[in-house]
């Protein structure tokens, strides 16, 4: 046990003691192990070069960044291709369906439980077909009249407020900043700035310049699918809009501010573009005139 | 502590200073266990050029032995339990006028046993072995680098010198 203690402090280069030296001497397997610590330096490892070591270390792996940064490049460029591509086919391929229509059209489409949609000129409307019997969602940009089928949970969204019913007809109009809807069968409940309205059937609903307005509504459907668009106490710049819609015709105003106290209550035909101005003017002692491409309105001299 | 935090082995000079640290020794690590047959200095370079691409996984104070597991994964993918022959060099010694034929002959037998021997020894006693007695590592060096307690290395170091004796004594 001394033995190998003292072996391994001298193995250690460790200061030996006379008396351990003197033990070491005495043993006849020391010299053996002397001339084994001795001859080990024969195989000592090769010299490496640390300087030019590293120096190659920092070479292979500038080549393997740059290579990778090139390849890290092509993933990205190939994972926003992937991204691009498949988000085209989730959003406007595969779910989403969206039906325009142009100034002067309107359209009739069929959503996938038979309920009905009428879209009035230059407005549209986008549904997602896969969803639809869980979900029955229609997002609407401007007038549509609905004839929806009895089930679940109807809801038409606009950018000003929902509205949802169950099973019944009737017409959502957003345009710009304002929004109506007219209940003709049944009952829609109309959610604008998180406050909820029950509208039942016969009662119309408006909403402008951040005014809410109820009302009765006399047609006992939108007047628009009979060729004809009807206001109540709607302002005139509002109206020549739609006017613009239904005829693909601008409305140029000469000398005349069209501010919100000029209030339009009756309808125009779809169907004569003369007779059609005449009913919004006359009641406000305007003139006209018919371009090929416009039609200044002015006021009576 | 916290300066080792910031310390990023990513810079070059942190990089620098682990290799100027460490690469000999993996390098004498590798040869002694491996032999040269395997080019343990490739091995090593190698293990540094995998770790600066994993520069921000590895903080600097895990790199010893990432490089050590690294190089020796490295090279034992390649070896496939080969005879480790370490080669010895011819002595150019001062004292030649005084040696004579049959001198030098006994040597170059001794030499060749201790070869042997060297061989025939676990890769853990070898290297802890040639780590004392060639390269003059102190005991707690060596433990230091091969993550091992001071007392496994004097083990490993006394059990290789027994061994050797008797390898060459042919006891």
């Amino acid at each position: 046990m001394k033995e190998e203690e003292i072996i391994k402090k001298w193995l250690d280069n460790e200061t030996l003691s006379g008396e351990e030296l003197q033990f070491l001497q005495e043993n006849e397997a020391f010299k053996d192990y002397q001339k084994i610590a001795e001859n080990a330096t024969y195989f000592k490892a090769p010299q490496i070069d640390i300087h030019n070591g590293l120096k190659s270390v920092v070479e292979k792996t500038r080549e393997k960044k740059s290579k990778k940064v090139w390849i890290n490049q092509l993933t990205r460029i190939a994972a926003i291709l992937v991204i691009a591509i498949g988000s085209y086919f989730l959003f406007f391929h595969s779910t989403q369906t969206q039906v325009d229509t142009l100034a002067n059209v309107t359209k009739q489409i069929n959503l996938p439980d038979d309920s009905e949609v009428t879209l009035n000129a230059g407005s549209s409307i986008s549904y997602n077909k896969d969803t639809w019997t869980g979900n029955r969602e229609v997002h609407l940009d401007g007038e549509a009249f609905f004839k929806v089928a009895k089930g679940k949970k109807f809801t038409v969204i606009t950018s000003l407020g929902e509205v949802s019913v169950l099973g019944t007809q009737f017409n959502v109009k957003q345009r710009n900043n304002s929004i109506y809807v007219d209940c003709y069968e049944g009952l829609v409940e109309v959610k604008i700035n998180n406050k909820r309205i029950k509208l039942p059937a016969g009662k119309s609903i408006a909403f402008r310049n951040k005014q809410l307005n109820e009302y009765e509504n006399t047609a006992n459907a939108s007047t628009w699918l009979q060729g004809k668009s009807t206001f109540k106490s709607v302002p005139l710049r509002e109206v020549f809009k739609e006017f613009e819609r239904q005829y693909d015709i601008k409305i140029q105003a000469k000398n005349l501010t069209l501010n919100q106290d000029k209030l339009f209550t009756g309808s125009f035909t779809h169907k004569n573009i003369e007779t059609a101005i005449k009913s919004i003017t006359l009641p406000f002692g305007l003139d006209y005139s018919i371009q090929e491409d416009e039609i200044i309105v002015s006021a009576r001299e | 502590m916290t300066k080792n935090l910031q310390d990023h082995v990513c810079e070059e000079s942190v990089f620098a200073r682990l290799y100027e640290k460490h690469a000999k020794n993996i390098h004498d690590f590798l040869y002694y266990k491996f032999g040269e047959l395997l080019q343990p200095e490739d091995k090593m370079q190698e293990a540094f050029v995998k770790l600066w691409q994993n520069c921000k996984k590895v903080p600097p104070s895990k790199a010893k032995s990432f490089l050590f597991t690294v190089a020796n994964n490295l090279m034992l993918n390649e070896v496939k339990h080969q005879k480790v022959v370490l080669k010895y060099e011819k002595r150019k010694t001062q004292h030649q006028d005084h040696q004579d034929p049959q001198f030098l002959l006994e040597e170059q037998e001794y030499l060749k046993k201790y070869q042997k021997a060297l061989a025939s020894l676990t890769e853990s006693q070898r290297v802890a072995f040639l780590l004392n007695r060639t390269e003059g590592k102190k005991h707690k060096e060596i433990a230091e680098i091969l993550n091992i307690s001071q007392k496994a290395v004097e083990k490993r170091i006394y059990g290789a010198l027994k061994k050797i004796r008797k390898e060459i004594k042919g006891i």
